[in-house]
């Protein structure tokens, strides 16, 4: 059996089909929650973690105690008032959940830092218009150069982890983007290496079981080594500074500004590696 | 350790705009197994003579690869058969555009030990590349398929960068261009070295060759540990900083005592740009041992221009020991002569003194060593 995960719809007759393997369960509404879980058990599936998508402010929601143990990345467009967040935050923490923002506003990013300073672990995911790219790399510092206690950010947490000055570092999958671990699957089972392929009709494979020989497939391992192809071109990303942790991640976006802000992340996140595992100065005995 | 380059051809598929061609002799060529035979019988010879020494011997061209998997397989079944008690004493290493590798090379070189691969690249458009037009696009295809073969199976690979005119505009971009590539550097920039007048719009001067790696240097340290393998700025970290020594064949100045090249047709010659010059010619593999070939008295001469220029041209020169005259072939291309100093000695010292002193905050100071021989 593969060992991608599938990101998919909570379809019934599709989750039956894909006993035993882990999926990524993308539900429309906190509403959704209780029903996409049962038909996911029924289904004989592994959990790896539902990705609920809401269309309301993280502050304006209501969680259930009930979903505890459930895996969830909880996508909201905005914080909404930090009185509102900070009621919810005790349960939050209670709860196996990171919460999606949009990286698209100021006001966004500085939600996402005052949801990790509240202990939650929180993620920076592309929105709809451009990145501010002086405040993505503040939060980038207080995620990883950050003394005072704080929960994870990604996709900075997972930089801080991962990363290998031996070794390019994709950081997409934070956003289940990441074709060596996740796949993307319409109802029909057809599947593709990215949700932007699989929009586009860019199959990989027919059926579920097509993921069992994935691997072995010329046109996969062709697909993991695109990344060479911006060498193809002298200008664009393939001179960035910080292209090593980044991979084009923000090319789509014609983003003004990346270049500067993810060789900047880069630094930050050397330093990090650098520091994180050096023991602080004793001082006197309080 | 002898160094033996083997140049088993003068063919190319590459037209690369600055490569010394139109000076070249006889190209076309390439070694027939008989003389590749004679070149490891030679290898073996010379190992059985010296029972302490290693030999190198470096596949290049023209582009060595065009000679297909077969060849480099029965190299290696000649090696077994030649050289039977002394092959552990020879390294391989080749120098290729990879634009002919497939997997079918792999195996071959597993057996000849070739661990890593020394290769250049190039992405300013219609520099490299096949046919009249140089078609870099399909080049460059080939070459990053190539890069993906080799990284499967853990075979290392090192890049020449060959700085011209066109890389003086955007030296930093060309940084992470190739670090991003090889992503902790083995990465080296050589100068473009143009000996005739139709190419000079890519040819630079020492000054402008001190200005791209000084452009660079200030970048390269203080990210160093990031890409540590970056040249020439690893050399003389170790030279000036660490203590150590670490020189090429053009700055060591001892070049004359261990390097020959073999011409497809078993000429020997003192390097690959002597060969392809037609200077300092030693002979025939077939007719002369390696020993008899590295005690030319042609050589001679090679070592009486380090004397020479130990007490005239480089007599006050506090960097001596870090360049010894630099290459004496690039002597004689600008005097026809190889008893003066080479002009790149200008861009060394003006590196070193404009940039690398003052950035790391280091002066060089000579160690006092003898001359190399």
């Amino acid at each position: 059996m593969g060992h991608h995960i599938i990101v998919c719809a909570p379809d019934a007759g599709l989750l039956g089909r894909l006993r035993g393997r882990a999926v990524v369960v993308r539900v429309p509404s906190l509403e959704g929650l209780d029903g996409t879980v049962e038909t996911v058990e029924r289904a004989g599936v592994l959990l790896h973690c539902a990705a609920v998508e809401s269309r309301h402010p993280l502050g304006h929601l209501t969680l259930q105690d009930r979903w505890a143990d459930i895996p969830i990345a909880l996508g909201v467009p905005s914080l909404g008032r930090v009185r509102d967040v900070v009621r919810l935050t005790p349960l939050i923490r209670r709860m196996n959940l990171r919460v999606v923002v949009p990286a698209d506003s100021a006001e966004n990013l500085t939600g996402l830092r005052i949801l990790a300073s509240l202990g939650v672990a929180c993620t920076a995911a592309p929105g709809s218009g451009p990145i501010p790219w002086a405040q993505f790399t503040d939060l980038a510092t207080y995620a990883l150069l950050g003394l005072v206690p704080h929960g994870p950010i990604e996709p900075f947490d997972y930089l801080a982890t991962h990363y290998d000055p031996d070794r390019r570092t994709d950081f997409r999958g934070v956003w289940f983007d990441d074709p060596t671990r996740f796949v993307h699957m319409d109802g029909s089972g057809r599947f593709a290496l990215s949700a932007a392929e699989l929009a586009a009709g860019q199959c990989a494979g027919a059926a579920p079981e097509d993921l069992d020989s994935l691997d072995d497939s010329e046109m996969y391992r062709d697909r993991l080594d695109a990344w060479r192809h911006v060498f193809l071109r002298k200008d664009g990303c393939a001179s960035c500074p910080g292209w090593r942790i980044c991979l084009g991640a923000f090319e789509a976006g014609g983003s003004d500004g990346c270049r500067a802000a993810l060789a900047e992340v880069l630094d930050l996140v050397e330093r990090h590696q650098a520091t994180a595992h050096k023991g602080r100065r004793a001082l006197w005995p309080a | 350790m002898a160094s033996v380059i083997l140049k088993v051809t003068e063919g190319c598929n590459s037209n690369c705009y600055y490569c010394d061609v139109v000076i070249k002799h006889g190209r076309g060529g390439s070694m027939p197994l008989d003389v590749l035979e004679r070149a490891f019988e030679r290898t073996n010879e010379y190992l059985e003579h010296h029972p302490e020494d290693h030999v190198e011997l470096l596949w290049h061209g023209g582009e060595p690869l065009l000679l297909g998997p077969d060849y480099y397989r029965r190299a290696w079944e000649i090696q077994q058969t030649t050289c039977t008690r002394t092959q552990s004493r020879i390294r391989h290493s080749i120098q290729t555009n990879l634009t002919c590798f497939t997997e079918e090379f792999v195996e071959s070189f597993r057996r000849l030990g070739i661990m890593a691969v020394g290769t250049s690249y190039d992405p300013e458009p219609c520099m490299r590349g096949p046919g009249r037009e140089r078609d870099s696009d399909t080049y460059n295809r080939l070459f990053l398929r190539a890069v993906a073969i080799l990284e499967r199976h853990g075979i290392g690979w090192g890049v020449i960068y060959v700085v011209t005119k066109r890389s003086l505009e955007r030296p930093i971009d060309v940084f992470h261009f190739l670090t991003n590539l090889r992503l902790r550097g083995g990465l080296n920039f050589n100068p473009v070295l143009i000996y005739d007048e139709a190419r000079r719009d890519v040819a630079i001067t020492p000054e402008e060759y001190v200005e791209f790696l000084g452009a660079i240097f200030p970048v390269w340290w203080a990210h160093r540990s990031r890409f540590p393998d970056v040249e020439p700025f690893k050399s003389l970290v170790t030279n000036i900083i660490d203590g150590g020594m670490s020189l090429g064949c053009g700055e060591s100045g001892s070049c004359t005592f261990h390097h020959l090249n073999i011409a497809p047709n078993g000429d020997a010659s003192q390097c690959g740009r002597s060969a392809d010059w037609g200077l300092l010619q030693y002979g025939n593999i077939r007719d002369r041992s390696f020993d008899e070939i590295l005690q030319d008295p042609q050589r001679h001469r090679l070592r009486e221009r380090v004397t020479l220029l130990a007490g005239r041209d480089c007599a006050a020169c506090r960097l001596w020991e870090l360049c010894h005259g630099g290459c004496p072939l690039d002597a004689w291309s600008a005097h026809k002569d190889f008893m003066h100093r080479s002009e790149w000695c200008e861009s060394r010292r003006g590196f070193i003194e404009k940039y690398f002193e003052p950035v790391t905050g280091r002066t060089y100071t000579p160690k006092g060593q003898l001359l190399p021989f």
